[in-house]
């Protein structure tokens, strides 16, 4: 919450305990500059900003401003009006260089939780060291369960990054292709029998990062951009803000479920790591991989698979200027350290500033298997009983680039130095094998990662095949949900990215798009191009065996525009390299360094400028709704426009209320 | 991701619109255009570091070396791995190319050749972003000769090669060295004893 929204709310400073007040050097009183839960004192029709599942933990927090000279000595927290009590380990006061605001005392008492319905009023009571009092009030909302029937025991989230509508919708064109007006065929995600709008804002902003776009799914709470798990605070410590539980951690402490996240990106990247890790800089990536193991018995995290490899390796000089020469990441600087209250309050592990430890190692001693390839993966996943990938060095790569591989007509993947990756239903066939093991269910988030990162770069063939890869995962949920009936199935986004259109289709052939190369005009490139309605007719591709598009260079192909672009030179025509990943090893080095350094740069001596309406070279987020779609048990809870919290608590009423049987969840059309 | 959180945390700048423009005489015009704010003391590379074109054979006793080669390829799954060919080398005269990194706080009688041009900060707080881990630690013979002048651009060098962890007076670590020929020292540090760079005390 923004601290002017406080301000407003901080006019009535108590002054309790006033013995005689004449000692006091100043006028000014201490007064409450934040509290936490943040609360909504600005809309009569949403009196409540925070809201939790009956007994899901939070930290309450305060900040107070004292007076010149003056400490706060005790934070006292009261729930409708009866003083919280825990033991005293659970609790801290802040103070100093660590506070980012003048004179500031932060006062935290942890993982607090609540199992009574309703809305509930939130009041700290902060004591100075002359006697004066600071209070000032909020509220939160427990959002009961209703009881109903059966529960769904396996929660699967298919997380497309960065997937608006015009993203489905070109794979569906793409992938299935259309004919009089109709589709010829339906995506897995189209299938289901359930969908919904989600409004996507964050704390802080209309437009969300992947941070607090991932967390208000699965913990319920809105949050500042590039945080995850945890609200905003007033402190310079990335790891030790006020804590929301996961839907991860809340259902394997009272159900005993697993974890398993799968992510195309670097397993540090905002999506995956907004499901089991607490912070406020999601870039922290020693630190997140670390909790990632050190928290799983808090999470129950069973798989772990993507890219991110450079984050697990020791680095024994704690240097990354130059990297170690294994191309460890880890730094002190990135590490954590958790404050005594939080590991007292939520069991967790202290952490430690350790750049030199070997990550993989310890996941092994763990119990994981480790794969750092396909062929890997494919030989250990039935057996294993906890699984650990790393497929890449960052974030993997592609499903262009690496079904080029398989195809072979593509060295991309050879290039990055990782020619044996995955694709993401083949990470999801084998986490599904190892999570189903846990008979008291799991929670899965599987993340296709790049459909964002190619929508910012705005090339258009990459990020559609990814959708495309994306929906093949859908599929295997899909199936596994037919086979286990108990389990419910969401496909969802973060956000849009990009602000991506289907504006219609190239009037040209393919080899007329390479004639025209290097014309560099829009009279040359656009006008005699682009074909807008009636002329834009019905693309068609056609489709390997291997699921993917023989080509996404076809004769008067589907062409893609940018509402939220950044300067780009267009061909319509693939790009035959990825524009480079600025987190890979070998950037800057041949033959990476003759990929295009970014969008501003790609083509310039073949294509057309379109002049983009954001700066810098990144096509950006968008505030637009996303689509929805459910199968499986507790599907006919997601309908209508949702904010992207209310999705938390209807997983919520699935996994512990449960539905009425007689609604058709597993209906597909 | 979003892209623009991590970049803004970057404390080098990867200068990574001209990276792609590495090995080709025409790029190397192009890429002086492109270099930040002219430095006091940046320095053209004279001709003996100069890459233009196709470069010459090396002489004899000398191999050339690329960045790329330094690590095995695939990449191992604990990691880089030091390649046949940078192993074989150790205590052997290479010839390598580079771009200078233009640090904020120099060292005496050393520098860093990076394969992609970089801007180092003094603050090494980056978190996701840095230096590669083939950057090569350039040493002069001696460290008597100051700082040495920031160049744009390209550079050829020829050197003595060293492979294994050391700390380096910038307290950084070093994998691969290169020490370089004394006539090439005091061409590349030629102005150097002038500078009004800062360079670092420790």
């Amino acid at each position: 919450m923004s601290k002017s929204v406080f301000a407003r709310k901080c006019l009535s400073v108590a002054i309790a305990a006033a013995l005689g007040g004449t000692a006091c050097a100043s006028y000014a009183a201490p007064t409450v500059s934040r509290l936490t839960p943040p609360s909504n004192p600005l809309s009569a029709d949403a009196t409540t900003l925070a809201r939790f599942l009956p007994g899901q933990r939070f930290d309450l927090q305060a900040t107070v401003k004292a007076d010149t000279g003056a400490t706060i000595t005790r934070f006292q927290f009261l729930v409708d009006g009866v003083a919280v009590s825990v033991p005293a380990e659970r609790t801290s006061i802040v103070s100093g260089s660590g506070v980012t605001v003048a004179n500031g005392f932060v006062g935290s008492l942890r993982a607090y939780s609540s199992n009574t319905p309703g809305v509930h009023t939130l009041t700290v009571n902060a004591t100075q060291s002359d006697g004066l009092v600071a209070t000032t009030s909020g509220n939160f909302e427990v959002v009961g369960v209703d009881r109903e029937g059966r529960v769904a025991k396996n929660i699967i989230i298919l997380l497309g990054d960065g997937m608006g509508a015009a993203h489905r919708t070109a794979a569906r064109i793409m992938a299935k292709g259309y004919a009089q007006g109709k589709a010829q065929g339906r995506l897995a995600m189209d299938t289901f029998p359930f969908t919904g709008m989600v409004m996507t804002s964050s704390l802080n902003s209309i437009v969300t990062d992947s941070a607090p776009g991932m967390a208000n799914y699965v913990n319920g709470n809105k949050a500042n951009n590039n945080q995850e798990g945890v609200f905003p605070d007033d402190t310079s410590d990335a790891f030790d803000n006020p804590r929301i539980e996961y839907l991860s951690e809340y259902l394997h402490r009272i159900k005993g479920k697993s974890l398993g996240i799968v992510t195309t990106a670097d397993v540090f990247d905002a999506t995956p790591a907004a499901n089991a890790v607490h912070t406020s800089n999601r870039g922290n990536g020693t630190g997140i991989v670390d909790q990632y193991l050190d928290d799983s018995k808090l999470t129950g995290l069973t798989v772990l698979m993507g890219g991110g490899r450079k984050w697990f390796l020791p680095n024994a000089s704690n240097s990354t200027s130059p990297q170690a020469a294994n191309g460890s990441q880890r730094k002190t600087s990135s590490d954590y350290v958790l404050p005594g209250d939080i590991v007292a309050g939520w069991g967790a592990a202290p952490g430690a500033k350790d750049p030199a430890r070997d990550l993989i190692s310890d996941f092994q001693s763990a119990g994981f298997n480790y794969a750092p390839d396909n062929s890997t993966l494919q030989s250990v996943a039935a057996s294993s009983d906890k699984l650990l990938g790393l497929f890449s060095y960052s974030n993997m790569n592609v499903a262009f680039d690496k079904i080029g591989k398989r195809r072979g007509t593509s060295t991309v993947v050879d290039d990055y130095g990782f020619p044996d990756q995955p694709m993401l239903d083949e990470m999801t066939a084998a986490a599904l094998q190892v999570l189903k093991k846990n008979p008291d269910g799991f929670v899965a988030m599987i993340e296709g990662a790049s459909i964002d990162k190619q929508a910012h770069l705005m090339d258009s063939d990459r990020w559609i095949e990814e959708t495309i890869e994306f929906d093949r995962a859908v599929q295997v949920a899909k199936d596994f949900a037919k086979q286990n009936p108990d389990t419910l199935v969401i496909v969802t986004a973060d956000h849009e990215c990009a602000g991506a259109s289907i504006i219609g289709a190239s009037t040209k052939s393919n080899a007329d798009l390479h004639a025209l190369l290097g014309n560099g005009t829009t009279a040359g490139q656009r006008d005699p191009v682009v074909g807008t309605y009636d002329a834009a007719k019905f693309p068609k591709y056609s489709m390997s065996a291997d699921g993917y598009p023989a080509t996404t260079d076809v004769d008067n192909k589907m062409l893609i525009g940018y509402g939220a672009n950044a300067d780009r030179y267009e061909t319509w025509l693939a790009n035959e390299k990825p524009t480079q990943d600025s987190q890979q090893p070998f950037v800057g080095q041949a033959p990476l360094n003759t990929y295009p350094a970014n969008p501003s740069v790609r083509n310039a001596s073949t294509g057309f400028l379109v002049t983009g309406q954001v700066p810098g070279d990144n096509a950006v987020h968008t505030a637009t709704d996303i689509p929805l779609s459910a199968f499986g048990r507790g599907a006919s809870l997601f309908t209508g426009v949702m904010d992207n919290t209310d999705v938390f608590f209807k997983i919520g009423q699935a996994a512990l209320g449960g539905v009425n049987p007689s609604l058709r969840d597993d209906d597909s059309k | 991701m979003h892209p623009a959180s991590s970049i803004r945390n970057h404390c080098f700048t990867a200068l990574l619109a001209i990276a792609g423009l590495m090995f080709s005489g025409a790029a190397f015009s192009h890429e002086l255009e492109k270099q930040p704010t002219p430095h006091a003391d940046v320095r053209q590379a004279p001709a003996v570091l100069a890459v233009a074109g196709e470069l010459p054979p090396p002489p004899a006793g000398v191999t050339d070396l690329k960045f790329r080669e330094l690590f095995k390829l695939p990449i191992g799954p604990r990691g880089l791995e030091p390649s046949d060919k940078l192993v074989g080398l150790n205590g052997k005269r290479v010839r390598m190319v580079g771009y200078m990194a233009h640090e904020e706080t120099h060292t005496a009688g050393m520098f860093i050749l990076s394969p992609l041009p970089v801007t180092m900060g003094d603050e090494d707080e980056s978190y996701a972003d840095d230096l590669p881990a083939s950057a090569v630690f350039v040493h002069l013979e001696t460290a008597d000769h100051g700082a040495v002048p920031y160049r744009p651009g390209l550079i050829r060098l020829t050197g003595l090669l060293q492979f294994g962890a050391q700390q380096e007076a910038d307290g950084r670590v070093s994998t691969v060295r290169l020490l370089l020929d004394p006539a090439l020292s005091r061409e590349i540090a030629s102005a150097g004893a002038n500078s009004t760079q800062k360079v670092a005390t420790r």
